[in-house]
């Protein structure tokens, strides 16, 4: 059987809300460690990694590894019965059906509220993905993040990352005009949580769609923080952790450059 | 055709890869055998298939965002190449040709004569039927003939047969529709509008004569005693031996009297064509008794005879030509069976131009000369049966020549007979017997209605290499108001594609045509355009396939060198040597080669002197010790079992082939080649105008055309680029390496050249002699050993002899795998490599 009590619904709420129209099928790993989900988009271009550890629980039990396949769609409806400060407790029982039961409580108020949600069979094959060591790893307020990607959609539908010792650009070029946004690492901030840091080993200059990245950006909401890990023709990563204990990342593969521009 | 058989051995190298992971790359197309591909493909009334061909297989490459270059063939193709075609076609006639062929000839008469027991005769049977390409015989027993539209070929021969039938891009909608499928042969469907009266008459006989024939004998009717019965049988025979006398002598007047045998007519029938004639003719006589017989063996001895002498018909091409068919019905037979033949051959694919041009020639003859040559041909067989049966029978009057043909019925009889029993007691005897894989040259699988046409081919042949620069035009025309660039090389085109990879203008080169790896390609895209098959990628080396490309150390001089000695389009080849015959023997010769580029003379006079060794060893005497391997000299024997001492020497002296493999004739420009978006108002115009398509509804292949181009449009437009997937960089699940091994035998010669090229010797004369020297090369052969060849056998050709001092746990190890090797080489004797008769 597996049980995991969140002391929030607001957080579950966060996260479905921002990998939904990315993904439609949700395979939940559920572990004794923590409760993963990795999905691609059906174009198999973008890939989800949700990895929700115990310590994000307020209870959590997996008497052992269970695949809980769930449509994403359908779990948005459950979430939506939920107010953002009920408890959520995700139950699952073998012997009871190929169902999922969340039971949302409102402390004050005394009340619960189970919805039970059908499961799916989902044929979840585990993507291996290959450790890898980034040129460049960004972080920067996620809000900063959102809205960049957002300013640079109106000009142009990919989005191009340079990124050097000096500072990391990015650039929306299209018909109409163009955006550049410049972050020099900086150092001067007093606040933490405002700073853009860099790390650069070597310089990149990579080419991502932008729709992509906005669709990403929805998972602001569950961090202040995002790190962009970047190396040229390789998939960026961006990763929202989540309260320290977990994380919610997006790998999107590059878009190619020819070399020679088109008449 | 490229060279023989090589893609067996490259095979395995291969990934299968979705056509997503080629998004953005930009790929040569060699198309040079698309014009003939087209004419196969579709209907005859199609106004320019060749261009619905190119604009369907366009789409295809634009709806998956790859960019395409088309290489056309150009006119300085090497002389070599048309001789080499021309020599091939000529051997193939004459192996596949019983009258032709003394050995079977003379196994026929052994036959007619009678007198052979059982086994003898089934023997002689076979050896007469099964044509030297044995192919043939074994679709034909997969599959009962007559009806069948779809000879599928057995698995494992598939594996040689390029298909390239896919004609639709990313529509899967079947092409097949729109080719006429054929219904089984009608019998009686005279076509009444040419010759009334006497088709009247010959009709009204044939109908006497079938209803005779169909009449089945009640089992009182039959005599009981023996000799009773074969008088009855004669009786009946001897009867409808005068019908067919008579129908016979109606239709030749018919034919005559219309008029074909109009001079040209006859030329184009040939000289060749008697020979095909006497074919039919037995086949005819064959066909005649058989029917009747296979009746009344039905209702008295026999469960009934599915498979009869069908055999013979569709072995020589011919359909079922009994006579009781008129002039106008075996014509309208033989149109069909061509075009049965042809949707046949154009799901099954092509490998060489030679072939497709021999098809288009036998489509145009049902164009063309359809009516006349065929009753030409008809009424040529009938007159020739008579000759043939006056050479046997110095005088023959009538009457004897029907107690002649009761003597060939008699002895179709035994064939019958036999045939029926072949087929009950071994019904998987084509397996045993004609291993597929032995089959190095794929495309022969229709020899034998190739002999039926072979006359026209060469008229033909030459008409087509005119046309095709203006069929080249359309298409050129085309692609240049489609924006798609193209280039018309100087010589071949998969020289021009491999070049312009070279050149770095392209990433890949798509062709199913294996001369590419003799000028050099690095990465090829097979299969592109094929329907039911995942492309291949060659040159790429991922986690799928790796093991098999860790052992796989061929270079392009070994692709050439393979080419020389087991033939490819610029060289003959050797007999009874395939590419695994050749990739042995220059296992035996090869050179340590370094790993930097060399210069082109340096491999070409490596080439040269394998070569040449190869030559020595083959022309050596029998009790020179040079070459002591057993390998070797058992290489030895078997070439030089089946090959003219001449033969040999040209084939290891041939400078020129060589040199034309590595110096083909291209165009070295590095201009950049650009894509344009296409110009969509435009480009329907001109395909309706061209392909005529229905104005008003939307055609299928408009739809699909359309949605691609429109896709490509939108391309361009984002600058080109295009978006990556992530199969590329997480485990590989799209990619699939190719449930494919290598037999014993190349294995063991890849690891051989391996380690040759390396300089690691491996003669073990060699190591006893070079003592010290050597103890680093052993130690060389541990490493190696070590990975993997561990589970697989060793390639040192041994006699477990002792290996000299000094050699530690290596030499100790090598001595261990010898063994091993000994017992692998009696398994390769029956192993269904090409050369494997070389062990008996």
């Amino acid at each position: 059987m597996f049980e995991a009590k969140l002391a929030n619904s607001g957080l579950l709420k966060k996260i479905v809300e921002s990998i939904k129209d990315l993904v439609t099928d949700a395979p939940f790993d559920c572990s004794e460690t923590a409760m993963s989900l990795q999905a691609m988009d059906s174009s198999h271009v973008a890939l989800v990694s949700l990895k929700l550890e115990v310590g994000l629980f307020d209870t959590y039990r997996c008497d052992r590894t269970i695949n809980l396949g769930l449509s994403l769609a359908n779990m948005s409806k459950a979430l939506k019965c939920a107010n953002n400060d009920d408890t959520c407790m995700l139950k699952y029982e073998e012997n009871e059906g190929d169902s999922i039961i969340f039971t949302f409580a409102d402390p004050k108020r005394d009340k619960t509220q189970d919805v039970t949600v059908k499961m799916m069979d989902i044929d979840s094959e585990h993507l291996g993905i290959p450790e890898q060591d980034y040129a460049v790893v960004c972080e920067m307020p996620a809000a900063e993040f959102q809205k960049t990607c957002k300013d640079l959609a109106t000009f142009s539908d990919s989005l191009n990352i340079t990124a050097t010792k000096a500072g990391i650009v990015f650039t929306g070029r299209g018909d109409i005009g163009s955006s550049v946004v410049t972050y020099s690492p900086s150092s001067n901030t007093d606040d933490e949580s405002e700073a853009v840091t860099l790390e650069v080993k070597e310089p990149v200059n990579v080419n991502f769609s932008i729709k992509y990245m906005n669709q990403f950006t929805k998972a602001t909401a569950l961090s202040d923080r995002v790190r962009l890990s970047l190396c040229n023709d390789v998939p960026v990563v961006v990763e929202y952790p989540i309260e320290e204990n977990g994380f919610l990342r997006f790998y999107l593969a590059p878009k190619i450059d020819d070399e020679e521009n088109m008449e | 055709m490229g060279i023989v058989g090589l893609w067996k051995i490259i095979e395995p190298t291969a990934t299968e890869i979705p056509l997503e992971c080629l998004e953005g790359k930009k790929l040569a197309i060699d198309v040079s055998i698309w014009i003939y591909q087209a004419q196969l493909a579709y209907p005859s009334d199609q106004p320019f298939p060749h261009l619905r061909l190119l604009v369907n297989r366009l789409s295809k490459l634009l709806f998956y965002k790859i960019r395409p270059v088309f290489v056309f063939d150009g006119p300085q193709v090497p002389v070599l190449k048309r001789q080499v075609l021309e020599s091939r076609r000529q051997k193939r006639k004459n192996d596949d040709d019983i009258l032709t062929n003394p050995k079977k000839m003379g196994k026929l008469k052994e036959i007619a004569a009678g007198g052979l027991d059982e086994d003898a005769l089934s023997k002689a049977i076979k050896e007469v039927i099964s044509p030297s390409k044995k192919v043939v015989l074994n679709d034909v027993y997969k599959d009962i003939p007559s009806t069948s539209t779809n000879l599928d070929l057995p698995s494992a021969h598939q594996n040689d047969q390029l298909v390239y039938g896919e004609i639709e891009s990313s529509g899967e909608d079947s092409d097949d529709s729109d080719v006429i499928i054929e219904t089984p042969m009608k019998k009686e469907e005279p076509d009444q509008k040419m010759f009334p009266s006497r088709k009247m008459e010959i009709r009204n006989l044939v109908e006497k004569r079938e209803v005779m024939r169909n009449s089945r004998l009640r089992p009182d009717m039959i005599p009981q005693d023996s000799k009773s019965f074969s008088n009855f049988q004669m009786q009946r025979l001897l009867q409808r031996g005068r019908l067919n006398a008579q129908i016979e002598q109606l239709a030749k007047s018919n034919t005559t009297s219309s008029g074909a045998f109009s001079s040209d007519k006859i030329n184009v029938t040939g000289p060749d064509g008697t020979s095909h004639v006497l074919k039919y003719a037995h086949s005819d006589e064959i066909q005649e008794v058989q029917p009747e017989l296979k009746r009344e063996f039905d209702s008295l001895y026999q469960p009934p005879l599915e498979m009869t002498l069908d055999v013979f018909n569709v072995e020589y091409g011919g359909k079922k030509l009994s006579r009781e068919v008129t002039p106008d019905d075996v014509r309208e037979e033989i149109v069909e069976r061509i075009e049965e033949r042809l949707i046949d051959k154009t799901e099954r694919g092509y490998q060489s131009k030679s072939g497709m041009l021999e098809a288009i020639a036998r489509k145009r003859i049902r164009q063309h000369y359809g009516t006349e040559t065929i009753e030409d041909k008809e009424e040529e067989r009938r007159r020739r049966r008579e000759e043939e049966q006056e050479d046997e029978l110095i005088e023959v009057s009538d009457d004897e020549m029907d107690l002649q043909k009761v003597l060939f019925e008699s002895a179709s009889k035994a064939l019958d007979e036999k045939m029926a029993s072949l087929k009950k007691h071994r019904p998987d005897s084509d397996d045993e017997e004609w291993d597929p894989q032995r089959n190095d040259i794929p495309s022969t699988s229709s020899a034998a209605q190739r002999n039926l046409t072979d006359d026209y081919i060469h008229l033909d042949y030459d008409d087509d290499n005119e046309r095709t620069p203006e069929l080249y035009r359309d298409l050129q025309e085309f692609l240049t108001n489609a924006g798609i660039p193209w280039i018309e090389a100087p010589g071949e085109a998969e020289a021009q594609c491999v070049e312009l990879e070279k050149l770095g203008l392209v990433d890949g080169v798509v062709s199913d045509d294996s001369d590419v790896w003799a000028f050099g390609v690095k990465h090829v895209y097979r299969h592109m355009f094929a329907k039911n098959r995942r492309v291949q990628r060659y040159g790429e080396q991922t986690a799928a396939n790796r093991d098999n490309c860790k052992l796989f150390c061929l270079q392009r001089e070994d692709y050439i060198s393979i080419a020389i000695l087991a033939g490819g389009d610029y060289c003959p080849g050797l007999v009874k040597v395939g590419a695994i015959g050749a990739l042995e023997l220059v296992s035996e010769f090869v050179e340590k080669r370094n790993d930097q580029s060399e210069t082109i003379e340096v491999i070409e006079n490596r080439i040269l002197r394998l070569l040449e060794k190869a030559g020595q060893l083959f022309l050596s005497s029998p009790d020179e010790k040079r070459f002591t391997s057993r390998k070797a000299m058992m290489l030895k024997r078997h070439v030089t079992e089946a090959n003219e001492r001449e033969l040999i020497e040209n084939v290891c002296s041939n400078k020129d082939a060589v040199h034309a493999y590595l110096h083909p004739t291209v165009d070295d420009s590095s201009e950049k080649l650009r894509w344009r978006q296409m110009n969509i108002p435009l480009i329907r115009q001109i395909l309706h105008q061209r392909l005529q398509w229905p104005d008003r509804t939307q055609h299928h292949e408009e739809k699909n055309s359309f949605n691609a181009f429109e896709k490509w449009n939108t391309f361009l437009q984002a600058g080109g680029r295009s978006q990556m997937r992530l199969d590329r960089f997480f485990a590989q699940k799209l990619d699939s390496a190719l449930e494919l091994k290598w037999s014993k035998k190349v294995v063991e010669a890849l690891e051989k050249i391996g380690k040759r090229t390396k300089g690691v010797s491996l003669d073990e004369e060699k190591l006893v002699e070079q003592k010290e020297d050597d103890e680093i090369k052993v130690l060389e052969i541990k490493k190696k050993e070590r990975k993997p060849s561990e589970k697989k056998k060793k390639a040192a050709p041994g006699r477990g002899r002792g290996r000299g001092r000094g050699r530690g746990r290596g030499g100790a190890k090598i001595s261990k795998t010898t063994e091993k090797k000994e017992l692998n080489l009696s398994e390769d004797s029956s192993s269904n490599d090409s050369f494997d008769d070389f062990c008996k």
